[in-house]
């Protein structure tokens, strides 16, 4: 696996000097178009506020996330109880995963204020439908056989919940957390659009973009998209290294291999 | 040791509106003994299993249980089923703990004594105990799958085609050390299977079935010990032939019907 990084530096590289080149002989103004160099330039100068942008971000991600892991558990564990809970409650789950984010969006800074809560809120809406729907497959999707093993040997509900059906539904839980960690960062992002520049203190990469988008500051906001790109991937690895180490034997770590 | 009868009188089991999958099925299984049922696939023979382990519940009929302790419920069964049906996040050793773990039973180190001992007697070596089933081979988990239906002890064994998807080289083996654990503790044993010389080799009796029927009941002369070399007589041979024979025939008998 390692050989393939040199190929894949050497795409980026390749790109990089691309656009640059692109700049330097097109005579785009640098308000459409600025050169990568240009970028480096200005989100070092920018250090602070990028600094700040991403904490802020990762910090709205990473609670969204947590809240999204917990209500979208206990949701789980309540579908998976019976066939008309899941009749009942699931359609609306699937309301949330329809609904388009940056609709509801507005109407949530409505109803909890132009504030950070707002934005939790915002990327664990996004981010709880692939934790529902993981885990309750999950839960629900046991082999017949396993489960004749357990009736066997007269298991109650209780322990066949803990000692069967949780511990299957964490390969699913760790499936749904990858597909969930992209889109809190979304949401984060989008939910700090909305809120905008009224919280100072807590200026996340998404409010700094639409500040610096009604600057004209082209070269800061592809700065702003650089660095949450980078937030990204680094959040997208953390959440992948806790699960690989903390979870390794129940998400048989062998079966993802093909999917990374 | 627990002695235990089996009977099942005219039992019935019925899925849905199809024809009943055991129609009124009469049998007793005398403790101490290996019983093989054999019969062609779909003849219910797996569901004769199902029943007497109670995961499945006859419409009509009943199934009578005795054990030595007097009384009738509660009886112990062990099952190896088709396939392994191990926990793939569980090791080994945890796979083989569960039915203890499910009984909340005794204290850890009795627990853990019962554990070794039935791994040792499916001949699973140490360094396997802490390993998961994806590391281990088909007849590996197959072992580990028979030492958890050992584990608590049950006074019945319950076998639904354990080896059908071994290779011939580890179902010999299996059938090996089946009949070495059942020369050992005597258990009353059900075999379900399809491998007639598997039925020869293995069991007391044999049991016949056609569409949820009992077509023949044969008791089987091959004398014991046994172990794999006596596939090599002319005396199982001459039974295998008989019970061919009678399987044929009861399979035509149906055909006809």
């Amino acid at each position: 696996m390692r050989g393939q990084w040199i190929p894949t530096i050497g795409g980026l590289v390749v790109l990089l000097l691309l656009w640059q080149a692109i700049v330097w002989w097109s005579d785009l103004p640098p308000i459409l178009l600025p050169g990568p160099v240009q970028v480096a330039t200005t989100m070092w100068q920018e250090r602070a506020a990028l600094g700040v942008g991403v904490a802020a971000t990762c910090a709205a991600s990473a609670l969204g996330l947590l809240l999204s892991l917990l209500v979208g558990s206990i949701v789980a564990l309540l579908l998976s109880q019976s066939r008309w809970l899941r009749a009942a409650i699931f359609p609306y789950v699937l309301f949330l995963q329809t609904v388009p984010i940056v609709a509801i969006a507005p109407l949530l800074t409505t109803w909890f204020g132009y504030r950070f809560r707002t934005v939790v809120l915002v990327a664990s809406i996004i981010s709880l439908f692939p934790i529902v729907s993981n885990v309750t497959s999950g839960l629900i999707s046991i082999d017949p056989l396993l489960l004749d093993v357990f009736r066997v040997h007269r298991a109650s509900r209780w322990q066949i919940m803990v000692k069967l059906r949780i511990p299957h539904a964490i390969r699913y839980l760790v499936l749904g957390l990858r597909v969930s960690t992209g889109l809190a960062i979304i949401g984060a992002i989008v939910g700090e659009l909305f809120v905008g520049d009224a919280v100072n203190r807590f200026a996340g990469l998404g409010t700094l973009i639409s500040a610096w988008q009604r600057m004209a500051r082209t070269d800061a906001v592809m700065g702003a998209i650089v660095a949450s790109t980078l937030l990204g991937i680094s959040l997208l690895s953390i959440v992948n290294l806790l699960c690989d180490n903390l979870l390794a034997r129940w998400s048989t770590a062998q079966e993802f291999e093909s999917q990374r | 040791m627990m002695l235990s009868r089996i009977s099942l009188q005219d039992v019935v089991v019925r899925f849905g509106d199809h024809p009943p999958v055991l129609d009124s099925l009469s049998l007793d299984l005398a403790p101490e003994k290996i019983v093989s049922v054999i019969g062609p696939s779909g003849c219910g023979k797996t569901t004769l299993l199902r029943t007497i382990a109670g995961l499945v519940e006859p419409q009509e009929g009943r199934v009578r249980t005795v054990t030595s302790a007097g009384g009738g419920a509660g009886l112990e069964v062990g099952v190896v089923f088709q396939e392994p049906a191990l926990l793939p996040w569980r090791t080994v050793w945890e796979n083989v703990r569960l039915p203890l773990e499910l009984r909340g039973r005794g204290g850890r180190a009795a627990v853990d004594d019962e554990v070794a001992r039935q791994l040792s007697a499916v001949h699973l070596a140490q360094a396997d105990w802490g390993k998961l089933p994806r590391q281990l081979s088909g007849g590996m988990r197959m072992r580990v799958s028979l030492a958890r239906a050992l584990v608590t002890n049950p006074s019945m064994l319950l076998l639904d085609e354990p080896f059908a998807a071994l290779d011939d080289m580890l179902r010999a083996q299996m059938n090996q050390l089946v009949l070495e654990l059942w020369q050992t503790r005597r258990r009353t044993t059900l075999l379900v299977t399809h491998n007639l010389a598997e039925a020869v080799l293995m069991s007391h009796r044999i049991v016949i079935m056609v569409k949820g029927r009992l077509v023949a009941d044969v008791d089987n002369p091959l004398p014991w010990p046994r172990s794999l070399d006596s596939r090599a007589g002319t005396q199982f041979a001459e039974v295998y032939q008989r019970i061919s024979e009678l399987l044929w025939t009861a399979a035509e008998a149906e055909v006809k019907r």
